[in-house]
């Protein structure tokens, strides 16, 4: 079933174009929205939650149109929003704070509200710090805090800004397990820097680059566009789109081969560099792994 | 992270919100804030701050006034307006700001409870800070009347009011935090609120129909009146109040871009009862002058009287408590008295006087107006059965009240007529005034001492309500003071013997002392016999 269907989605800021003739869809599982920094990823997550109006395009969300006080709310019933910077209030203590999102989510009797707030908490692993001040928490526990406000009251779609920003190797797996786990019964967008994360949870991946989409498929059909592109060499080619030294020794490149080059299997990040490194003149990688 | 976490199904999805739910919500919301306002350090430090002085009082014994339920509640409304009226401000504008604070206003935008709703939760919320300042008005008011002496009445719309102004005052706070993002405005709001209550506490720098557009009113008088002449509007000036509560509700609603319809019934409402009752409080009373011309000048009219021995005693309406305090004065000084002596005159009366224009904020009283309204008095308390009557006022239980009653009832019996104004005593007769006095009991003597701190060159029983006090020269009162010093069995007898002579006008000072047996100070050159004309 389709959950969000966005057609020719478009929002100015002044002069700027933020988004432009965007156009995707999301179904029950994880979408991953890949995107440089600036591509315009959190103004159309926020577009999405509602908490944007687009200025042009049509969006139906759960088959409801947030452009409508109505139908906003309809869609504010059933979304779950982790913010990029979610802040918190120090002096609540985790369950507090789960519970006052709750009431604002207007899950209004007491012992259900409260039993809510616990499963989620539960579910994110803080079942023994529900009654730590927030302020004692660390960040990744605050994060996991974030992630339990969002899915409090079982909302059918849950839309992530990177989520996993700041998280050690652990939390991040514990992340992924939870968010795959979820993307099973809901629709999960999910917005991050991590081709990791995309490889290891989505089923669809939007590429968005200066307010655009550049691509919209599966993980194997990004790394797909790579197809052939990807070389290995002992030195560093100038011709090609992008190269970087691994770890091995080796030379890596995405471009146009060299007759004779040793082609190996493109992955996500080949696939994403040669979408979008192509387009900024990049050179990436450190174009996609940086921070925002 | 130890543990591996899935996220288990919700039991059951929330039901859909309706409008109940939406109700709902904001009373979940209200509650959950309310807990957390209650508990917040201000409120807790504020609670502590109305009820700790004045239980220390209570319990240390300092706070030895009777207390005058009426007058109490006016001190509890100007204390209660800074310190929890302020601490609500405070409070109720930090819970309006903590999502901008701490940049949660993100996550909460898109959340179902509209702002408009979440700001009714906060405003809803203040109901908990006026229920508990309504609670320890209740606990001061209610420990007041179950004090010995307590006397008055409890009026229901001022008793309310200080949790009137609390809600005001938390709505300030939260229509502060919509209006400005700032934590720095509160403070400074709390700190115009302090000015207004200065103001209020001065009635004679604004006007008398101004005054009542002010969050708090001091009384026009400085002790307590009876409540047929007290001027405070207590029921309109509290729909005044909460007409002004309910505006900023509105406005705050307003700004939250509420339902229309709502907003303008609220400010409909609001502008009702502030309009109409902030006019109409400040409306003069057709029958308030006649009532206070009673008061003060024909008292009998409207007093009640009470016959202790064959002592009568007159009080106004709700202070019949005072009796028993007074008759204990009176019966000590007696007891030292000859018979023939306390049976002397007409028989004995103490009865209750206010002299409301002389004491009013609003009025400049001359010595010329209290001579003819002591005289006016003396006529009056004649008409009325109980002529030389003993003055009393409204404040009772200080010692310095009790001095002042013993040094009434002993001029009268000195006398054999009210003390009506003039000089000081002098003479024999002054340091035997001081005398009785000081003997009557331990409270009347530390009432004299206390008196006497505060006098210069000579020991002036009065108050506010005596218009004219009884004073003795200082070279008088020493040789009275040496002499309370005395085993009290040694000087009574000697009174008595000696009673015709020591209350004669023309009996010196020197002869009380050779009486006694005190040194007396020689009379200076530049201090003249001439001036104790009494």
């Amino acid at each position: 079933m389709t959950a969000v269907r966005a057609t020719s989605l478009a929002l100015r800021y002044g002069r700027t174009t933020a988004l432009e003739d965007v156009s995707f869809s999301l179904r029950t599982g994880v979408t991953g929205l890949l995107g440089p920094n600036g591509a315009g990823k959190t103004t159309l997550l926020r577009i999405v939650a509602t908490a944007l109006p687009a200025d042009g395009g049509t969006l139906r969300i759960l088959g409801h149109d947030p452009g409508t006080p109505p139908g906003r709310l309809a869609v504010r019933r059933r979304l779950g929003y982790l913010p990029q910077d979610p802040g918190f209030h120090p002096s609540f203590t985790a369950f507090e704070f789960v519970d006052y999102v709750a009431i604002l989510k207007e899950l209004t009797h007491r012992s259900a509200r409260h039993a809510e707030v616990a499963r989620v908490l539960s579910a994110v692993g803080l079942d023994d710090r529900r009654r730590s001040r927030i302020r004692t928490l660390s960040g990744g526990m605050r994060q996991r805090l974030a992630l339990a406000a969002a899915l409090v009251g079982d909302p059918d779609l849950v839309i992530l800004d990177e989520p996993t920003v700041g998280l050690d190797p652990e939390q991040r797996l514990r992340f992924r397990e939870l968010i795959a786990d979820l993307g099973e019964r809901k629709t999960v967008l999910l917005s991050t820097h991590q081709t990791e994360d995309v490889m290891s949870l989505c089923q669809e991946v939007v590429v968005l680059d200066r307010g655009r989409v550049r691509f919209e498929g599966t993980p194997s059909e990004l790394a797909g566009l790579a197809a052939g592109r990807v070389w290995t060499s002992t030195q560093r080619q100038a011709g090609a789109l992008a190269s970087w030294r691994t770890g091995t020794g080796l030379h890596r490149h995405v471009g146009d081969p060299p007759p004779g080059a040793a082609l190996v299997e493109p992955s996500i990040e080949d696939g994403y560099l040669t979408l979008v490194g192509a387009a900024t003149g990049a050179e990436a990688p450190a174009t996609a792994g940086g921070a925002r | 992270m130890t543990a591996t976490s899935t996220l288990a199904p919700a039991p059951a999805r929330p039901t859909p919100s309706s409008t109940d739910g939406r109700r709902q919500a904001l009373l979940a919301l209200a509650r959950f804030e309310a807990f957390r306002m209650l508990r917040h350090p201000l409120t807790i430090a504020a609670a502590l701050l109305f009820l700790g002085p004045w239980l220390w009082g209570w319990l240390s014994g300092s706070a030895n006034r009777y207390p005058v339920l009426s007058d109490e509640l006016i001190v509890i409304q100007l204390l209660a307006l800074p310190i929890l009226g302020g601490s609500a401000l405070i409070v109720a504008n930090l819970v309006t700001l903590r999502a901008h604070r701490h940049k949660v206003d993100a996550s909460y935008d898109v959340l179902v409870l509209p702002p408009a709703w979440r700001l009714g939760g906060f405003l809803l919320a203040l109901l908990s800070l006026a229920g508990v300042s309504l609670l320890l008005v209740g606990v001061r008011v209610g420990v007041s009347a179950l004090l010995p002496g307590a006397v008055g009445s409890v009026d229901v719309a001022t008793l309310v009011t200080p949790a009137a102004l609390v809600l005001l005052l938390g709505a300030v706070g939260v229509f502060c935090g919509v209006l400005i993002r700032s934590v720095l405005v509160a403070p400074l709001a709390v700190l115009l609120v302090l000015v207004l209550e200065l103001v209020a506490t001065m009635p004679s720098i604004i006007g008398t129909g101004w005054r009542f557009l002010l969050p708090v009113y001091a009384s026009e008088f400085p002790v307590p009146v009876p409540a047929s002449v007290s001027d405070r509007p207590a029921a309109r000036h509290l729909a005044y109040l909460v007409g002004l509560t309910v505006l900023l509700v509105a406005a705050v609603l307003a700004r939250a871009a509420a339902r229309r319809s709502f907003v303008a019934a609220a400010l409909s409402v609001g502008l009702i009862l502030a309009v109409g009752g902030g006019l109409t409080q400040s409306w003069p009373d057709p029958g308030m002058a006649a009532a206070r011309a009673t008061v003060e000048d024909r008292p009998a009219s409207i007093q009640s009287c009470v016959t202790r021995a064959d002592v009568t005693y007159c009080f106004f309406d709700g202070f019949g408590g005072f009796v028993s305090g007074w008759d204990e004065v009176v019966t000590s000084v007696r007891a030292v008295v000859p018979d023939s002596a306390a049976s002397s005159g007409p028989p004995l009366a103490v009865r209750q006087r206010v002299p409301l224009e002389e004491i009013s904020a609003y009025q400049t009283g001359s010595i010329a107006e209290a001579v003819r309204t002591v005289a006016a008095w003396k006529t009056a308390d004649a008409a009325a059965g109980t002529p030389e009557a003993v003055r009393v006022g409204t404040e009772w239980g200080d010692a310095r009240a009790s001095a002042v009653l013993a040094a009434g009832v002993a001029y009268r019996l000195m006398a054999g007529e009210a003390f009506d104004g003039g000089f000081s005593l002098c003479g024999a007769r002054a340091a035997l005034l001081v005398w009785l006095v000081g003997q009557a009991s331990p409270t009347t003597l530390a009432g004299m001492r206390s008196l006497d701190e505060t006098s210069m060159g000579a020991l002036s029983f009065s108050d506010v309500s005596t218009l004219f006090g009884i004073s003795a020269p200082d070279r008088a009162a020493a040789p009275a003071l040496a002499l309370l010093k005395r085993p009290s069995a040694e000087v009574p007898p000697l009174v008595e013997r000696h009673w015709a002579e020591l209350t004669a006008r023309d009996t010196p000072l020197e002869r009380f002392g050779a009486i006694f047996g005190v040194p007396v100070q020689p009379l200076s050159p530049e201090e003249g016999e001439g001036l104790c004309t009494t």
